[in-house]
């Protein structure tokens, strides 16, 4: 049977801007290149939009990036409060998720994120690999997702599908 | 339900998206100097054909980015996604 478990202590920042002096200074800052394909996520920075990723962390990201990025147009704001992270696992979570979300996640493996509606909730999706699956909720919507996911797990078969 | 193929995340839901009017509407350079029906046609006057529409729409549940969809009204089919600012492609009205 899946589970679900909220993960606390993570320090979220949503990191936004452009060009090649921004991604340089960036890299710089954090020791890896902000992913720029699409959906893609290397686990510490994940793709939101083009000018726009999240950074999740042990550490405070806000002061070196400040400092690195100096004078430039950008944003870099901790949302560490604003998001809940959930994490889905065991037998079956890929069918749970896929219950509420129209989005083929088949296709989906680690190294990719995307953006969907869960049972209308806007959600960010990160497949860890072995049907583990990161969940980054607005902080408003993570009692309503969290009651709407076990709900959809007690309502899974109890034999998982050959 | 239509799909909408994002330029960024590929082919979603509707659901996923905000719709965003006519494209193609430029504001006035000089909104004092128009009359009272020119700005008027400028605020609310809106092309609603029987075929192919011009449209913003934006993935308000994804990357959030505008973008202009060609969509054809009756069909509902998108015949073209192309970048906010692009001109309009050519089409010919009857494609549905």
């Amino acid at each position: 049977m899946a589970e679900l478990r909220e993960i606390d202590g993570l320090i979220l920042t949503v990191l936004r801007g452009s060009g090649p002096d921004f991604l340089a200074a960036v890299a710089a800052a954090l020791g890896f290149d902000l992913p720029q394909a699409p959906n893609t996520g290397t686990g510490e920075a994940l793709w939101l939009g083009p000018d726009e990723w999240l950074l999740v962390s042990g550490e405070d990201r806000t002061g070196p990036l400040e400092t690195a990025l100096a004078g430039q147009h950008c944003a870099i704001v901790d949302v560490s409060e604003a998001r809940a992270v959930l994490e889905l696992s065991g037998p079956g979570a890929t069918e749970v998720l896929a219950s509420g979300c129209r989005l083929d996640l088949e296709p989906l493996r680690p190294g990719s994120c995307a953006q969907t509606a869960l049972a209308r909730a806007h959600v960010l999706l990160e497949p860890r690999g072995d049907g583990v699956w990161r969940l980054y909720v607005g902080r408003s919507f993570a009692a309503y997702a969290r009651a709407w996911i076990e709900d959809a797990i007690a309502l899974q078969p109890m034999s998982a599908p050959p | 339900m239509m799909r909408i193929e994002c330029p960024w995340c590929g082919g979603r839901d509707e659901t996923e998206f905000h719709y965003g009017g006519e494209a193609h509407i430029a504001r006035p350079e000089d909104p004092d100097a128009l009359s009272d029906e020119a700005w008027a046609d400028y605020l609310f006057m809106r092309a609603n054909p029987r075929g192919v529409h011009a449209e913003r729409w934006m993935h308000a549940q994804g990357c959030r980015q505008w973008f202009n969809v060609l969509r054809h009204t009756a069909s509902h089919e998108v015949v073209a996604v192309y970048p906010m600012g692009a001109p309009r492609p050519d089409h010919p009205e009857t494609a549905a």
